[in-house]
């Protein structure tokens, strides 16, 4: 058992490191002696703490203890109940002044807390070295009405005109957007936590109708953090958001735990996690189900890399649940400040369209490098394809032209994205559809390296063909192998492929293939 | 205002800045009858079957925006075929005069945005910093020198050449997917370096620029005077400079341009009639 995080309130715990989203064995909890609950997660939290007091947590399985471990929970100043401040939380009275009045009031070190309600509410503000808590069975729902919505401007001129200031972002340009629903603007040190519910009403107001249309702004998500340093969020369920989700940016040190993320399988565009340009971010414990990308790492699009060129790095994703979306864990398109060392592992994905996906294309950037992403000791059922590499993405409005698409080998040069070193081990899918693997790299700038060791695929009798990649001229399939062109190594040991149909590797423009 | 106005030599030529004007008014009051007048014009200046019926490459260029408008308003095709097949014959040969590449970009900008792939970009981006900075670094502030040998250029003033190409950012500007970010930044950024460069020689007495710019003695010029307050007008409006800085400045050099000159010819009235516009476009914010 490892303590992940504490809060004066709180406290989550590693359970089963070998676990997926679930342990292999439920445990029964005991908290300070007394039974707790039986709990089935490998990650999990504990609410209703008592600050700066000892707690000791064991696990016991089968009427034995198998371990414990103690923690002091942190202090507290005060509490900031936003009742006091005027929230009524009956569904009806716009609540946004009452929370907001509440989190600029809270001294450091104290705690705004939202109690069981229904809070209708506009974009809130965060402030540093405050904890915010949602008591369990307090829903906030956001506004439908976008001519209420404040607007974070994408990019105003310093007054020397010779810089700039971003604030608005949108799909990794410096755009101007809605204010989100919780905002935090260069804060640090804030803490998130509860078991309420952010409802983002997305499927109400206009969010989804016509939704790539600039409409005054572009859309709000659920959290905006930029500039942001020292985040935690554990507990939340966020759902119906408008677009992105949780969409920190330009931000370190961020930790998600034990959070339900959620919108409708139509509804467009709602990424569950985007982290964008974001340093030493931990997502453990969470579900996801969502109507685009459950996790999607980006860094910007061409003009933020090749102006500022900061990476999304040092990501780890784990003991995570990833149900339908289109990809499990994405990598792009937006990455020209470039995505490194990512690690996802003990995960469990279901009914994705792909697991893995990296997505780039022409005009990336020299700063668009993927590199050292490791997929390790991953279940994935029924994920139609469970690797896929396409530099030839065709998004954006210039993306079916044939600067983006073209085979035929173009000058590298500053505008040219690359892909590093992907590996997955001790993956097992089960029931996969088009094929195991497709890879689409550039003829101009391979795929540097593709290493599945110790993985094991199998596929769905039922399948149907289907495009396993999003480029012009990728092929209906079913059933295949490793499908890849234009990579420089393509390394596979101990695979096994059940049902595939044809060549286990299928590869052209590949310069060195083993298959051990 | 009618379309006998914009007409020139019984339909053989336009105003293509008074044509401009009535569509920008139209499209920031409602006004009908600039609607009325910019759609009779095209009328007869556009064949049943889509051909622009004008008789040199710079009037047909100066139409390119008005036959979208056109599309848009009345639904006939044979205006989006004018169009079409006006931005293919740009396509295969951009206009080789200064003035020229002026008028022509922010309709291949408009036309590539709404029926193309936006690939044009680019090269649009490629074109206006070519023209600004030529070969190197050193030969900055060519702008608003004649880059071509031809008559057009050579004969017009540098502040027209400057203005023309100011109004001709904006306009593109205007006209670009901002979701192709860098493209139209690079544009943005290159409309503000302009205007810095420019101002400093604005004579604090008149208020107003010199018709070579550099040289404050020289005689103020009319023409010019008004497409730089066009170009700031806009550029307010659309928020590549700072409204509190440069809006003022318009402001002023329109006063004292008023006092000195009226619009005596269809250029003139056509840039008046644009300033209106962006007057009128500013004011609903």
């Amino acid at each position: 058992m490892k303590i992940l995080f504490v809060s004066a309130r709180s406290c989550t715990v590693l359970m089963d490191p070998e676990g997926d989203y679930h342990a292999k064995t439920p445990r029964r909890l005991l908290l300070n002696g007394a039974a707790l609950r039986d709990e089935n997660r490998s990650v999990f939290s504990v609410f209703g703490l008592w600050p700066d007091t000892d707690y000791s947590l064991e696990t016991w399985i089968d009427g034995k203890k198998e371990s414990g471990i103690t923690f002091r929970t942190e202090k507290e100043v005060c509490t900031l109940n936003v009742k006091r401040f005027g929230a009524a939380g009956d569904g009806e009275k716009d609540d946004t002044n009452a929370i907001q009045a509440a989190i600029l009031s809270c001294p450091p070190g104290g705690r705004v807390l939202i109690p069981a309600g229904d809070y209708f509410t506009g974009p809130l503000f965060l402030k540093s070295h405050i904890t915010l808590e949602f008591k369990p069975g307090a829903v906030l729902y956001l506004k439908t009405e976008r001519a209420e919505f404040p607007v974070l401007p994408g990019m105003t001129r310093t007054t020397d005109e010779e810089g700039e200031y971003l604030l608005g972002s949108w799909e990794g340009n410096p755009l101007d957007s809605f204010a989100s629903f919780l905002n935090g603007i260069g804060v640090e040190d804030v803490k998130i936590i509860g078991e309420g519910v952010l409802d983002g009403n997305g499927q109400k107001g206009d969010w989804w109708v016509n939704p790539k249309i600039k409409r005054i702004a572009y859309r709000p998500r659920m959290f905006y953090l930029r500039d942001c340093k020292n985040i935690a969020v554990q507990g939340l369920t966020v759902r119906n958001s408008p677009a992105w989700n949780l969409h920190p940016t330009f931000s370190e040190n961020l930790t998600f735990l034990n959070m339900r993320v959620e919108a409708p399988a139509v509804s467009p565009n709602t990424d569950g996690f985007d982290p964008e340009s974001c340093r030493h971010v931990r997502m453990y414990g969470t579900e996801f189900s969502v109507g685009d990308d459950c996790i999607a790492l980006k860094a910007g699009k061409i003009y933020m890399g090749m102006k500022y060129h900061v990476p999304c790095e040092d990501i780890e994703i784990a003991w995570c649940r990833m149900l339908d979306g289109h990809g499990g864990v994405t990598v792009g398109s937006e990455m020209s400040g470039g995505v490194r060392n990512v690690r996802v592992h003990h995960c469990v994905m279901r009914g994705n369209d792909r697991g893995l996906r990296i997505k780039t294309r022409r005009g990336r950037g020299k700063y668009g490098v993927v590199d050292d992403i490791v997929f390790s000791d991953v279940h994935m059922e029924k994920v139609k394809v469970p690797l896929v590499v396409n530099a030839m993405y065709f998004c954006d409005p210039d993306g079916h032209s044939e600067y983006v698409q073209s085979r035929e080998k173009q000058p590298a040069d500053d505008t040219t994205p690359t892909v590093g070193s992907i590996r997955f081990e001790r993956v097992r899918a089960e029931g996969c559809q088009a094929c195991a693997a497709y890879i689409l790299g550039l003829p101009e700038r391979p795929v540097r390296e593709i290493q599945l060791k110790d993985c094991a695929f199998s596929f769905d009798p039922q399948a149907m063909p289907m495009a396993p990649a999003m480029a012009e001229n990728v092929e209906k399939c079913l059933n295949r192998g490793v499908i890849a062109r234009f990579a420089d190594r393509l390394a596979l040991e101990n695979v096994t492929m059940e049902n595939v149909q044809g060549p286990r590797i299928d590869g052209e423009y590949i310069q060195t293939v083993s298959d051990q | 205002m009618d379309a006998e106005a914009i007409l020139l030599e019984n339909g053989k030529g336009i105003h293509g800045a008074l044509l401009s004007g009535c569509v920008n008014m139209y499209r920031a009051t409602g006004i009908n009858k600039y609607r009325d007048a910019a759609l009779n014009a095209l009328h007869v200046i556009v064949s049943s079957d889509g051909e622009l019926l004008l008789k040199d490459h710079s009037q047909s260029a100066s139409c390119g925006g008005a036959l979208l408008f056109a599309f848009e308003e009345t639904g006939e095709d044979r205006y989006k075929t004018a169009a079409q097949k006006l931005r293919d014959a740009l396509r295969r040969s951009f206009l080789s005069t200064q003035r020229g590449l002026y008028l022509s970009l922010p309709f291949i900008a408009e036309y590539d945005t709404r029926f193309g792939d936006k690939q044009s970009y680019k090269e649009i981006v490629a074109r206006f910093q070519r023209m600004c900075y030529g070969k190197s670094e050193d030969e900055k502030m060519l702008w608003f020198r004649p880059i071509t040998d031809s008559p057009e250029d050579q004969d017009a003033a540098g502040l027209q050449r400057a203005g023309r190409l100011l109004a001709a950012l904006a306009d593109t500007i205007e006209k670009m997917d901002i979701q192709l970010y860098e493209h139209y930044r690079a544009l943005a950024d290159l409309f503000l370096t302009l205007i810095r460069q420019l101002l400093p020689f604005r004579d604090q007495c008149s208020l107003l620029f010199s018709a070579g710019i550099v040289n404050p003695e020289e005689q103020a010029d009319a023409l010019g005077n008004l497409m730089i307050v066009y170009a700031l007008r806009k550029g307010v409006r659309l928020g590549l400079i700072d409204e509190e800085k440069y809006l003022r400045i318009s402001v002023e050099m329109m006063s004292a341009w008023k006092e000195r000159w009226q619009a005596d010819d269809a250029e003139k009235q056509g840039f008046c009639l644009m300033i209106q516009a962006e007057e009128a476009e500013g004011s609903k914010r």
